[in-house]
């Protein structure tokens, strides 16, 4: 069976996210931290049957700690099947997300990137240019607000658009953006 | 403006009520005796004092710049400590008294006589402080 | 597939830059009343006297729902109604315990017994136990806890704690397990993952294992030394604190300093707060349950057998002499393989038969404290940290357990309880 997983930054959402997707009960809590092993379910996407992995979050590829580490060496073991990564950005801290979505990227993995929190970043007046953004990255982008279920369904329909790119090209388009 | 200034008075009217009853209750719990005087009692627990003691001393020091966010912030944050205290005594009044010597059977009687006077002091300040609540939805 | 460019740690940091600077827009933001407290509840002057409130609200909170449903609900059921009810009904009861039918024994107990704690049976004590004095501890303190993580406040804890446990070679994050383990040592083992080295790591997960008694048992030390059990928490911690520092000299490695990250303040959301809650106390009954009643199943079998009998007259001299408790405490420390929450429940029914006096109970509940973690969290270390942590994480044990236990003795003989 293909693997979804998701994959993001300590305390973006992500548990919240796999209960939403997979109607699975995992632990959610306000701190980093909180998962520290992966947790398996399943979601059915257009009709087909999927795993979704819920997975300790990590700032990077290259682990700094043991849970950082499980996270690591699922997303390596599972490559060969995933049909996605999810992969959730705290939209009130772009830039540490980024960085992950681009080591992402240069692995080759298929990716989606859900835009999450985006309710306390419009609190925060962070606006986003989604579309920019799906430009240079060249995979889906959506925003989302996990507790509320917003946009989720959206981040559904565009798991079968991920596909792989490499980061020459990312780099090309940002400097078509650039003008 | 003549609203703020009001606003500061009672304020600090209050935190210095909170901070000298925190005194008394600090003091009193580490040394004796039970103060009472009406309807109000004050218990003798180091604890509680020493938070009341902080409570009024934060809520001072916000009534003194209440119109800005960082005061109000500071006013508030001592009002939650208040509000901690004084929950705590309402959920030990409730939870304790009510099945007495026959278990839940003398209930009915029981639970009025939870809501009877002496009451603490953080109890007693706690209606005055829910002003604070007002000037917290102002600020967003 | 030819192979992929990678970039650089700083070649990516710098696109990462180049990328945001041209998609995110950061308007004008003024600070609100949320950013001004979570500002005030970290800093040291007004965040310590903060942080003693909510505490001093957990422990209130506490100490009335589980006082709540104990004392005015289970005790009266359990002493006065189900138990006398029981030792009528139930076939094989004797005179005194050693004759009374074995089946008697093992499920009722002491046939002359008053209350559930002195029974010791399957169907008394166990049950009393588990449902009656640790399910509403469990569920009080879960509340609070799960409130507390939802809203955020744990990090800012972590923030003040910083300073003091970076004293004894750990991160201020280390205070999260600590606190997840006042709950249950199992989940806090786990989460000791979080920790960089594994020198912390190995640190981290010893002293809780050692030190940090669960809900459970707090619970069931309010029920029977309510008087003391704050006293008892603040010589555990303090105990925490010295075998840290003393950890942190001995064991190469290094502890390196992060940031702690702390999160903005979140209004809990009622449906993940019941869900959480649901969660513990369900893996409460299905793991610790079954513990207590084969825990009580086994200490009988091994009293009817005489095995304990033997065993406390071989370490008498130990246990009277270094740490002036009676042997009889033997077979709570048994007990404490399996579950600590019944050990302490087996020492309030000796205390309340007259074996034990104040000053024992409070140090024979130091020892079942300290003495071994319960199997859960054994299996757990071992996972964890493999089998040489393991073994050294015992040896730490051991030497607590002896430095610790004759410390309390002295401390309990010097105030004259
Ligand atoms: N406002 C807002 N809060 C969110 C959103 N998504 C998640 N949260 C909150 O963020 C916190 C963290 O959520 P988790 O799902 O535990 O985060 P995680 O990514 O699994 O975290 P780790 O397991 O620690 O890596 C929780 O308090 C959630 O309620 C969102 O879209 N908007
Ligand atoms: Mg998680």
């Amino acid at each position: 069976m293909k693997k979804i997983l998701l994959v993001g930054n300590p305390n973006v959402g992500k548990s919240v996210m796999f209960s939403r997707l997979s109607g699975a009960r995992v632990v959610v809590s306000n701190y980093p931290g909180t998962t520290v092993d992966y947790t398996k379910s399943r979601m059915r996407v257009e009709g087909k049957e999927y795993e979704i992995v819920d997975l300790p979050g990590t700032f990077s590829l290259e682990p700094k700690d043991k849970a950082e580490e499980v996270a690591c060496k699922m997303l390596e073991e599972a490559k060969p099947h995933t049909a996605a990564v999810i992969d959730v950005i705290d939209a009130t801290a772009v830039e540490r997300g980024l960085y992950l979505t681009l080591e992402l990227i240069e692995r080759g993995y298929p990716v989606v990137v859900a835009l999450n929190m985006s309710d306390a970043a419009r609190d925060r007046k962070i606006k986003i240019d989604v579309k920019k953004l799906e430009r240079i990255l060249g995979v889906p982008v959506v925003e989302t607000i996990a507790t509320t279920g917003a946009g989720l369904k959206e981040l559904v329909s565009k798991i079968g658009k991920a596909k792989p790119t490499d980061i020459e090209a990312v780099k090309r388009r940002l400097r078509r953006e650039k003008k | 403006m003549s609203g703020y200034a009001f606003a500061k008075v009672y304020f600090g009217v209050l935190g210095a009520t909170i901070l000298l009853f925190g005194i008394l209750q600090f003091s009193t719990g580490l040394f004796g005796p039970e103060l009472s005087a009406g309807i109000l009692t004050v218990p003798q627990d180091v604890w509680s004092g020493l938070i009341l003691f902080f409570a009024g001393l934060f809520v001072i020091d916000g009534a003194l710049k209440l119109h800005d966010i960082h005061g109000l912030g500071k006013a508030v944050m001592g009002s939650i400590m208040l509000w901690i205290v004084a929950g705590c005594d309402i959920f030990a009044r409730i939870m304790t008294p009510i099945f007495g010597e026959e278990g839940w059977v003398n209930a009915p009687n029981g639970f009025l006589s939870v809501f009877e006077p002496p009451y603490a002091p953080a109890l007693f300040l706690l209606p005055f402080s829910l002003l604070i609540v007002h000037f917290m939805r102002k600020s967003g | 597939m030819k192979a992929k460019a990678r970039l650089s740690v700083d070649e990516r940091w710098e696109l990462v830059d180049e990328i945001s600077k041209r998609v995110v827009l950061r308007g004008k933001y003024k600070h609100t009343l949320k950013d001004v407290l979570s500002d005030l509840s970290v800093r040291p002057a007004t965040g310590i006297p903060f942080m003693i409130a909510v505490l001093y609200g957990f422990w209130m909170f506490f100490g009335a729902f589980a006082g709540f449903f104990t004392d005015g609900l289970a005790v009266p059921f359990f002493d006065d109604h189900y138990l006398p009810a029981l030792q009528g009904a139930f076939p094989g009861a004797g005179p005194t315990m050693a004759e009374s039918s074995p089946l008697y024994m093992i499920l009722v107990g002491d046939p002359n017994a008053t209350n559930c704690f002195e029974a010791f049976g399957v169907l008394t004590s166990a049950l009393f136990v588990a449902f009656g004095v640790v399910l509403p501890a469990i569920v009080a303190f879960y509340l609070i806890l799960t409130i507390l993580e939802d809203c955020g406040y744990l990090p800012r804890l972590a923030t003040l704690a910083d300073t003091v446990l970076h004293k004894i070679g750990l991160h201020g994050f280390a205070i999260v397990p600590t606190i997840l383990s006042l709950g249950c040592n199992v989940p806090a083992v786990y989460g000791c993952r979080v920790l960089e080295t594994k020198k912390q790591r190995f640190m981290m997960m010893t002293l809780l294992g050692v030190f940090i008694p669960c809900a459970a048992q707090i619970g069931i030390m309010r029920e029977l030394i309510p008087q003391y059990t704050g006293l008892i928490l603040i010589y555990l911690f303090f105990g925490f604190f010295a075998m840290g520092a003393l950890l942190n000299k001995l064991i190469p490695g290094r502890s390196p300093e992060i940031l702690i990250d702390v999160p903005p303040y979140r209004s809990p959301q009622r449906s993940n707060v019941l869900r959480k809650l649901g969660l513990r106390v369900r893996h409460f009954l299905k793991t610790a349950v079954p513990f207590v009643i084969l825990g009580v199943v086994v200490v009988n079998l091994l009293y009817w057998t005489g095995v304990i009998d033997w065993l406390s007259r071989v370490t008498e001299p130990l246990f009277v002499v270094w740490f002036g408790v009676p042997a009889a405490t033997v077979g709570a420390l048994v007990m404490a393989f399996m579950r600590k929450d019944m050990a302490v429940g087996m020492l309030g029914g000796l205390a309340s038969a007259g074996v034990l006096s104040t000053g024992q109970l409070i140090t024979s509940v130091v020892l079942v404290s300290i003495y071994f973690p319960c199997l859960a969290t054994f299996i757990m270390i071992w996972k964890e940290g493999g089998t040489r942590d393991l073994l050294k994480s015992l040896g730490v044990l051991a030497t607590s357990f002896f430095v610790f236990g004759g410390l309390m003795h002295a401390i309990v003989t010097l105030a004259g309880v």
